[in-house]
């Protein structure tokens, strides 16, 4: 799933600033999974923002809805009946979500609440992990399905770098050395030599690098 | 702010313990301020943020959870 | 004779072994009469502040038992109360009992206190153990059950002929100073005897002190002090001058392990923890730091959980622990208490504290001897209820029964334990009477209120002067007249009297009111009244609130009567904003399976399929192993030598033969599917084509036992004169060769056990040795027989074995962990060990034939059959009951129970009252034909739920799954009602009946909005 996290209160409020009414829009998708942008943290972030509008001496008028997705036309069409009698609509979705709803509202002025991070999963309540990075030409079957792509700093390929040190990483002791594990694992199941073999220059331009991306499934499209 | 500033206080307390901890305070006849009112839940783990965050905005000026 | 045996017990005694005994009974389909000489239940337990090792409050975790008491309507609970005689046999005792008169009408009385606050007969408050005072009218104590007030003897009117200040105040008229004592006869199939134990009086030691200086407390008396409803109100003071105490020492043993005339020769078992407990709670409440020092003999801290405790205060909290036995406590002219000792070395030393706490022990109670005359009961030399090792509950009288620390000194858990297997033990002979005298409340149909619009109907109450003294109810309930939805006010001097309910009945029929506000006390102590009366005027029971504007209120703003007012007024407008949204709950019931699964093959788990089978209900035994038996198969006998291999013989035929019970061996688990009532596990047999066989069960009895630690040191393994005391036990029963011709042997104690690794004390060994010592001397009194151990910890009456063997000429020799004992083989292969001598402070070496290692014991690996079952384990393997202290052989998960070794080491008396106990919690279901579930529990939305785990990965309980179509199912048969997923629930789709967030931010929010 897509994880993120809600922006500082300091820097919605600074979007916000302007506006008496506004539309807080949640989504049922990822991040209602990880507890960022569903029903309840809607409901959290509106009351939040009128708290602190009330300390500064105004009025904020908050109005939450919550759809099935953000990321799809048809249910960011709901909201068209009322867009209008808003402000500005403040998503709590995605990257994904503010811009579909600045393309379907193109009047209306669209702001983010959420900061998206990555792909990932939650390792226990409340921890989420990146696990790929959709580099859009998947490796992970030369490394027992773990992504040096997404999980090295460096995204190497061929084996750990010199910051390596007891299983971490040189960028902080909190983040393990993908290289280490991976090395382990092949020991583990004795097969350590597929790592002798050479890989080909990553082709980056499947990735972010080659510009934006679109897919297109012929057999779907009408 | 006036001098005679009385917050208002709203206390979730545990149905288990600490509900029955106000109770006790009442049969022991232990004094305290009258600015708190306790809301019974049957768990402290039934306080939504949401209810603390409603509750300020409602305008408390306190919010004591216990249990 | 059993079917004419009458489906009622006697249970003699209100503590906690009488209270869980009475519950788990009248869940089970029996009539109770509990029968207690206070004015209110909950004995000793009700007086302690916190309870090891958990330091829990004492009075939190009793009290919802004693409303349940006191509120169960197959339990008579008959107080002030008496037995006189009895009569009969078992399955039909008839019992005479004196009731001695209250002066209180328990029916008209509501507790106010106003009597107590004008009676001017000021008496010692026994509940605070002496320390304070109470009136001569008074109640037991804030929560006592039943909740009604007595007077004693101490009475002026009684003394003086004048007084009846009571009666004048009184204003519910409850007073009855024509009160006359009653003679009652009841008829019982069984009787339970649970009448407790007295605390050892160390006034006839003139040594300690105690009379001299108000600063040497009993540790019965020291609870109070802690205790917040104590006589200085939970500040830790001196009694002599109320400040505050700077060292405190705490002396073990006083009456206990003790051979003179006033003494008791036994181990109280207890008082090793509570002052554990008691140094480390002290140290809590103090600001400035406390210095605690505890003087033993031997620390006994054997239970689970008990070492760690221990290593805590030592280490984190930093009590000290000194081994020495004290004398004698000097009262300076200062008010300072000296105490002379003497250290390890044998030095003298001296220290002056501010206070002492005598650890006295369990004394037999005073009118125990006369009420085991009257019932023909056995009593042992100490003057305790005599049983054997093999039936821990049983009595030499067929049909009565004891439990708790009438029986033995004995800690809560274990009291709780023997309580629930007495319960079983006394009805395996009563089970065609089950139901036959238990009582059912009818009830009108309920009126369908669902889309109407909420009618309420307030009752505020003045409770006398309680409310009423303090704020202006007239107004109350104008104010209340003017709120959104009520349709119907009014004040009532008293709401909870009786006939006040049928005056609410009339009035909500008249008025069609569907949800009813009550502004007077707490819930805790009177919902279910009022939820019943509205019941009985055909409305469901959730259509009710209360304002609790007297507990949290008038008694605590009695000084400020206008805030009072104001208060109230904003509780009751709380409570009508929240009832505007209630909705009737419905309780479903659900058909639930008869039989029981029992996992175990041991002694504890023929037991509880013994008691299940022969309470009428089918028994699914499994065991893994080729023979029945266990552990048991090893052993020669109990510590009071009887023997275990006819007792085995006899179990497993029982087993083999009961016509309830089908057995499978070599058989395991191989998953398990549902919940309480209706699980379906699937049985693999591991002899040949592993065949799966599915049964359904309603429980599940979880005994798959321990086993006796493999040694890995001292040359076990290496040298064949090197054996562990299961090796041993078979040596003598095999007469092994080893064992002719020895003329030395040696014990090494905690081989294994209270290290690092582990933890743990395993209870049993230092019992083992002392027996197996006393055997080899008693086979050749000159054998040189040397016990090399840590600290003693035959606890309980097995210290007369302790006593037994010195007196053998058992030489005993104390290491600790930095002085391990060596042991070596020699060149001619003979063993040595050295081990330092505490008293010489000098290594010694011994040279035995024989090496007896007292290994610990581990839990059997079961980490597929814990995870099936979801149950949970701690660092050592061993089984997490629900609670440590008063649901000991429960699971958190309903339906599943523990016994034996897989929960905690524990000699085999023990294994079998926590089977017997198992049977007894087990009973409490399978007595049922269906079980009613839902109310307040929670609720999923499927189209709102993401499937997002929250919920599973939050609840407390591990009940909320993700089913088949991707959305969480919460098993309302399972849900704990806690509400913490729907608090956590990101989809919003999760809400917990009676708590929703529409009910509790109207609630809240109705704070902030004053008017209608």
């Amino acid at each position: 799933m897509i994880v993120a996290d809600r922006k500082s209160l300091d820097e919605i409020q600074e979007m916000i600033k302007d506006y008496k009414k506004i539309l807080l829009v949640g989504c049922k998708g990822c991040v209602t999974v990880c507890n960022v942008g569903g029903m309840k943290e809607v409901q959290v972030l509106s009351s939040i923002l009128k708290i602190a509008r009330k300390k500064e001496g105004r009025e904020l008028q908050v109005e939450e809805r919550t759809i099935e997705r953000q990321c799809d036309f048809e249910y960011v069409e709901q909201l068209r009946a009322d867009c209008d009698r808003f402000d500005a609509i403040l998503s709590m979705a995605c990257g994904v979500g503010p811009q579909f709803l600045a393309e379907a509202f193109p009047s209306q002025k669209i702001y983010p609440a959420l900061d998206t991070k990555f792909f990932g999963g939650a390792v226990q309540h409340g921890i989420w992990e990146e696990r790929c990075a959709g580099c859009g030409t998947c490796v992970i079957h030369f490394y027992d399905s773990l992504c040096p792509i997404a999980r090295c700093a460096k995204s190497l390929q061929h084996g750990p770098c010199g910051g390596s040190a007891n299983g971490k990483c040189e960028i902080s002791e909190d983040v393990d050395c993908i290289w280490d594990i991976i090395v382990r694992k092949k020991m583990e199941q004795e097969r350590l030599e597929d790592l002798r073999t050479y890989r080909a220059f990553k082709d980056w331009r499947s990735a972010r690098d080659g510009g934006p991306r679109k897919s297109i499934r012929e057999e779907l499209v009408q | 702010m006036n001098e005679t500033f009385e917050p208002q206080i709203v206390a979730y307390c545990c149905n288990y313990c600490a509900y029955a901890a106000a109770d006790l305070a009442g049969s022991m006849r232990l004094s305290y301020p009258s600015n708190v009112k306790v809301i019974q839940v049957p768990c402290t783990g039934r306080v939504d943020i949401l209810y603390l965050l409603r509750a300020i905005e409602d305008g408390a000026d306190g919010i004591y959870v216990a249990g | 004779m059993s079917k004419q045996a009458i489906g009622s017990v006697l249970v003699v005694g209100g503590g906690i072994a009488g209270i869980q005994a009475s519950l788990d009974l009248a869940d089970s389909g029996y009539l109770v009469y509990l029968v207690e000489k206070n004015s209110a239940i909950g004995g000793v337990m009700s007086q302690l502040d916190k309870t090891f090792p958990t330091n829990d409050c004492s009075m939190c975790i009793i009290s919802p038992k004693l409303v349940e008491v006191g509120r169960h309507l197959n339990i008579e609970l008959l107080t002030l109360s008496e037995v006189q005689s009895i009569s009969g046999e078992q399955g039909n005792f008839e019992i005479k009992l004196t009731q001695h008169p209250r002066y209180v009408d328990v029916d008209k009385c509501i507790a106010c206190g106003i009597c107590a606050e004008k009676c001017p007969k000021k008496v010692l408050n026994e509940y605070d153990a002496g320390l304070g005072k109470r009136k001569s009218i008074y109640l037991k104590y804030a929560q006592a059950v039943p909740l009604k007030y007595a007077i004693d003897e101490n009475c002026i009117y009684f003394k003086k002929g004048k007084c009846k200040a009571c009666e004048k105040f009184c204003p519910s008229d409850a007073i009855n100073f024509d009160d006359k004592q009653k003679e009652l006869t009841i008829n019982a199939g069984a009787i339970l005897i649970a009448p407790g134990s007295a605390v050892y009086d160390p006034s006839v030691y003139d040594t300690y002190g105690y009379k001299q200086s108000p600063n040497i407390v009993t540790s019965l008396e020291f609870e109070r002090i802690l205790a917040a409803t104590g006589p200085f109100a939970g500040d830790l003071v001196r009694p002599s001058d109320k400040k505050a105490p700077a060292k405190i020492a705490w002396l073990q043993c006083v009456g206990s392990r003790d051979i003179n005339t006033c003494d008791n020769s036994y181990c109280s078992s207890v008082c090793c923890m509570y002052a554990n407990k008691q140094a480390v709670i002290a140290k809590e409440h103090c600001d400035d730091p406390l210095d605690t020092a505890i003087f033993f003999m031997d620390l006994r801290t054997y239970g689970k959980d008990f070492d760690k405790y221990n290593l805590r205060a030592q280490e984190d909290h930093g009590v000290r622990f000194i081994r020495s036995r004290i004398h004698s406590v000097f009262p300076d002219d200062d008010d300072k208490l000296r105490i002379v000792y003497a250290t390890e070395s044998g030095k003298r030393a001296e220290e002056r504290f501010d206070m002492v706490v005598l650890s006295v022990g369990l004394s037999p109670g005073k009118d125990v001897a006369g009420l085991a005359e009257k019932m023909g009961v056995e009593l042992n030399n100490h003057g305790f209820a005599r049983t054997s090792c093999l039936s821990p509950v049983s009595t030499n009288r067929e049909g009565i029964f004891v439990c708790g620390t009438f029986q033995e000194p004995k800690d809560i858990p274990h009291t709780v334990m023997e309580a629930s297997a007495s319960a079983a033990a006394a009805t395996g002979n009563l089970s065609h009477a089950r139901w036959s005298l238990t009582r059912v409340k009818e009830m009108p149909p309920e009126e369908n209120v669902t889309g109407q619009k909420p009618r309420i109907g307030v009752f505020v109450c003045n409770c006398g002067i309680n409310i009423g003294g303090v704020a202006d109810v007239p107004a109350i309930r104008d104010y209340a007249r003017d709120l959104t939805h009520v349709i119907h006010v009014e004040d009532n001097l008293f709401t909870c009297s009786q006939d006040n309910q049928d005056h609410i009945k009339q009035i909500i029929r008249e008025k069609g009111i569907n949800r009813v506000v009550v502004a007077s006390c707490s819930p805790r102590t009177h919902e279910p009244l009022f939820q019943e009366t509205i019941r009985d005027a055909g409305l469901n029971k959730y259509l009710f609130e209360m304002a609790n504007i007297r507990d949290h209120n008038t008694w605590v703003h009695m000084d400020n009567p206008e805030k009072a007012t104001e208060k109230a007024k904003d509780l009751v407008r709380m409570a009508v904003a929240k009832a505007a949204y209630s909705e009737p709950l419905h309780q479903v019931s659900l058909k639930i399976s008869k039989a029981a699964l029992v996992i175990g093959g041991g002694v504890s788990g023929m037991e509880a399929a013994v008691g299940i089978a022969d309470q009428g209900r089918p028994v699914y035994l499994v065991e893994k192993s080729i023979e029945l038996g266990g552990n048991a198969k090893f052993l020669g006998t109990t510590w009071q030598g009887e023997q275990i291999g006819p007792y085995l013989e006899d179990l497993v035929n029982r087993v083999k033969n009961h016509p309830d019970i089908e057995l499978f061996m070599q058989t395991k688990v191989t998953g398990t599917t549902g919940t309480m009532g209706n699980f379906s596990t699937t049985l693999t047999s591991l002899n040949g084509e592993g065949k799966e066989i599915k049964i359904d069960h309603a429980v599940t009895v979880l005994a798959t036992g321990g086993r006796e630690k493999v040694p890995e040191q001292y040359l076990y393994g290496e040298h064949p004169h090197v054996m562990t005391q299961l090796d041993m036990d078979r040596a003598f029963s095999e007469s092994d060769e080893r064992l002719s011709g020895t003329k030395s042997v040696v014990f090494i104690q905690c081989v294994g056990s209270r290290i690092p690794e582990r933890p743990y004390c395993s209870k049993i060994c230092c019992t083992h040795s002392l027996k197996s010592a006393l055997l080899l001397k008693n086979k050749n009194p000159k054998m040189k027989v040397y016990i090399v151990y840590r600290d003693i910890r035959s606890y309980g009456f097995r210290e007369e074995l302790y006593v037994q063997a010195r007196e053998a000429g058992v030489i005993f020799i104390r290491y600790n962990l930095k002085n391990l004992p060596k042991v070596e083989s020699l060149e001619d292969d003979h063993l040595s060990v050295t081990v330092t001598d505490h008293v010489l402070g000098m290594p010694v070496r011994l040279k035995p034939d024989l090496l007896v290692l007292a290994s610990g014991i581990v839990p059997n690996a079961n980490t597929a059959l814990f995870e099936f079952f979801k149950v949970p384990v701690n660092s050592e393997g061993f089984l997490i009951e629900a609670h440590a202290k008063l649901r000991p052989v429960d699971f958190s998960s309903e339906g599943i129970f523990l016994a034996g070794l897989a929960h905690y080491p524990k000699p085999i008396e023990e294994s079998i009252a926590q089977a017997k106990a198992a049977a007894s919690r087990a009973m409490t279901i399978l007595a049922k034909e269906e079980i009613m579930v839902g109310g307040v529990v929670a609720s999923v939305e499927d189209a709102r739920c993401a499937a997002c785990l929250t919920c599973v990965r939050t609840c407390p309980y591990g009940i909320p799954k993700i089913n088949e179509d991707s959305h969480a199912v919460i098993d309302s048969a399972e849900c704990h009602g806690c509400g913490m997923c729907v608090s956590e629930c990101p989809g919003k789709a999760i809400s917990l009946q009676h708590f929703t967030d529409e009910q509790l931010l109207a609630k809240t929010s109705a704070l902030f909005t004053s008017g209608g």
